[in-house]
């Protein structure tokens, strides 16, 4: 169903279609914020981010962009360290030295002996609530504070090598640090083009391509990724050397009314009943605070069913003889005894 | 009970408990789906299965594109060339084990889920053959003749008329009646609930119960 659908059915079993009592708007303002609480506090969207380590590039130059950008491959508003000064310091977002990653992968920005040091912070996209893991070239890596790495080393920020941690603190809740500053780009497919869909994966997967027309709609080793898991896939990543956040998010954006809902049917019936309960507890006209308590007791029920069942499963575990596998740890195993790693956090 | 007697049960006690309510049989015949949704989200009591092909390299399975948006967990899993269960897992376990673990190739000996729709089978497959066939809980197909009776248990039917009366005398703004009706449907869903959890817990000659 689309907002629109879910918030005309709202309306009607509020019994007022007319909106004497309670606005569109205000019923729309409620379903979006059940749709959020959904998101951060059921978990329902797992999803992966690359951030490539790729020197930066960029293709808007203002934040007011984003809304009309169709390819965001960052933001930044000046190129060269030259030019920094030209902006005052709170303005400087960058720099950025290419618009298309074509030109990073395909060494054109070697060949033009432009700079190509890989960043160690990345921005994380808007629609993240939780990061769940980081992995480096196919490895899961440790998640580190900030005091902890200074500990370890002084000099974080500026030693380069293999990543081995991750920091999501100290420089923005969308700002994510790898430790060590990458050294090596991100492995990357050479692909023939460099413009429009994937039309053969040819040069992606030595795979036996099943049908002989149209675009590829599954390529072995390629995840889905955002709100949309279906269509053909628009660009495909390789771990090796790269990075890949595996994190949580919001549904798909509801930003008109004709956008469909990511959710199934049956969880719409859920923001439903919250917007009815929020309405009815609102002093107003229509106000039955006992109405309203009955509304929110049926969204609490479907929240906490939601969260409960993510780790079903993990429930239906049976012992294994020889194995500690009756039950999965609720804490990390033994930290690996000096000098392995001496002074790091491993799991 | 058939979707008939549903019906007629949800009219007349309407009638009884608030008789200025006005539904229409389209409306009565919603609430009880809805009801009969609820009970089976609540209750997980439409147990199924699918045979899922395994697909080579593959790292996540949707298994919404497999059985629909009428899934509601994924339950066990068996793979059906070796005639192994697979071991449920979680990726902080995976990666306590072997922080390459994704890199792994071979036959699935874990499950491992991602949300409530995604999930892998670990080792991932070498190759675009072979099976499992994976349990999941889904919601029954919506009560549409009036000859059809809802999947569970006769004794539990009643809470889909109890569940249709509280949703459409609340609609009417009859909240008193509403949360009596909703009380017995919460009775009866509990009662449904009880008995799928402990159907399988048989008596033993010793009296002692698993």
């Amino acid at each position: 169903m689309t907002r629109a659908q879910i918030a005309a059915e709202t309306l009607k079993r509020l019994g007022d279609t007319a909106q004497q009592v309670w606005t569109s708007d205000e019923v729309d303002g409620h379903l979006l914020t059940a749709y959020r609480r959904l998101a951060l506090e059921a978990r329902l969207w797992p999803d992966w981010t690359y951030l490539e380590n790729l020197p930066p590039g960029f293709s808007y130059t203002a934040d007011w962009e984003l809304p009309f950008v169709v390819f965001d491959w960052g933001l930044a508003n000046y190129t060269l360290a030259d030019e920094r000064r030209l902006l005052t310091e709170a303005d400087r977002i960058g720099p950025g030295w290419y618009t298309s990653p074509f030109e990073a992968t395909g060494l054109y920005l070697t060949a033009a002996q432009a700079a190509t040091e890989i960043p160690a912070t990345a921005t994380l996209p808007k629609s993240l609530t939780e990061i769940e893991r980081g992995v480096w070239d196919g490895r899961g890596l440790d998640a580190r504070t900030a005091r902890h790495a200074r500990l370890v080393d002084s000099r974080y920020e500026l030693t380069r090598g293999e990543v081995f941690a991750y920091l999501h603190e100290a420089e923005g809740p969308r700002t994510l640090r790898k430790i060590r500053v990458p050294a090596a780009q991100a492995a990357t497919f050479t692909v023939t083009g460099s413009w429009g869909s994937l039309r053969s994966p040819t040069d992606i997967s030595g795979d036996t391509v099943t049908g002989t027309w149209g675009c590829p709609r599954r390529i072995a080793g390629q995840h889905p990724i955002g709100p949309d898991a279906f269509g053909l896939p628009r660009r495909c990543y390789r771990d090796g050397t790269n990075f890949r956040v595996e994190h949580w998010r919001h549904g798909r954006a509801l930003t008109s009314p004709d956008v469909e809902c990511e959710l199934p049917e049956r969880s719409e019936v859920a923001l439903r009943d919250y917007a009815i309960g929020q309405c009815l507890n609102r002093a107003s006209a229509g106000q039955d605070v006992q109405l309203a308590a009955y509304f929110l007791a049926r969204w609490s029920r479907h929240l906490a069913r939601l969260q409960k069942r993510r780790t079903s499963v993990e429930r239906d575990r049976v012992g294994v003889f020889g194995a500690k596998s009756a039950r999965i740890p609720g804490r990390r195993p033994p930290v690996a005894q000096r000098p392995w790693q001496y002074g790091e956090t491993v799991r | 009970m058939t979707f008939a007697e549903l019906k007629a049960q949800t009219f007349r006690r309407l009638r009884e408990v608030s008789p200025g309510v006005f539904a229409s049989e389209a409306d009565i015949e919603q609430a009880i789906n809805e009801g009969y949704q609820e009970i089976s989200d609540a209750t997980e009591w439409c147990e199924r299965w699918q045979t899922i092909d395994l697909l080579r390299e593959r790292p996540y399975y949707d298994l919404r594109t497999v059985v629909g948006p009428s899934l509601l967990a994924i339950s066990a899993a068996y793979h059906e060339d070796n005639n192994r269960w697979l071991v449920p897992t979680s990726l902080h376990e995976l990666d306590g084990i072997d922080r390459r673990w994704e890199a792994r190739i071979g036959p699935p000996e874990r499950l491992l889920t991602r949300g409530l729709w995604w999930l892998g089978y670990w080792p991932r497959a070498g190759s675009d053959s072979g099976t499992i066939k994976q349990y999941y809980i889904s919601l029954p197909d919506a009560l549409a003749d009036d000859d059809e009776e809802p999947g569970f248990p006769e004794p539990f039917h009643e809470a889909l008329a109890d569940f249709a009366v509280a949703d459409l005398v609340a609609q009417d703004a009859e909240a008193k009646q509403a949360m009596l009706a909703w009380d017995s449907y919460l009775a009866r869903e509990a009662g449904l609930r009880k008995w799928v959890r402990e159907r399988a817990e048989v008596q033993t000659v010793r009296g002692s119960r698993r």
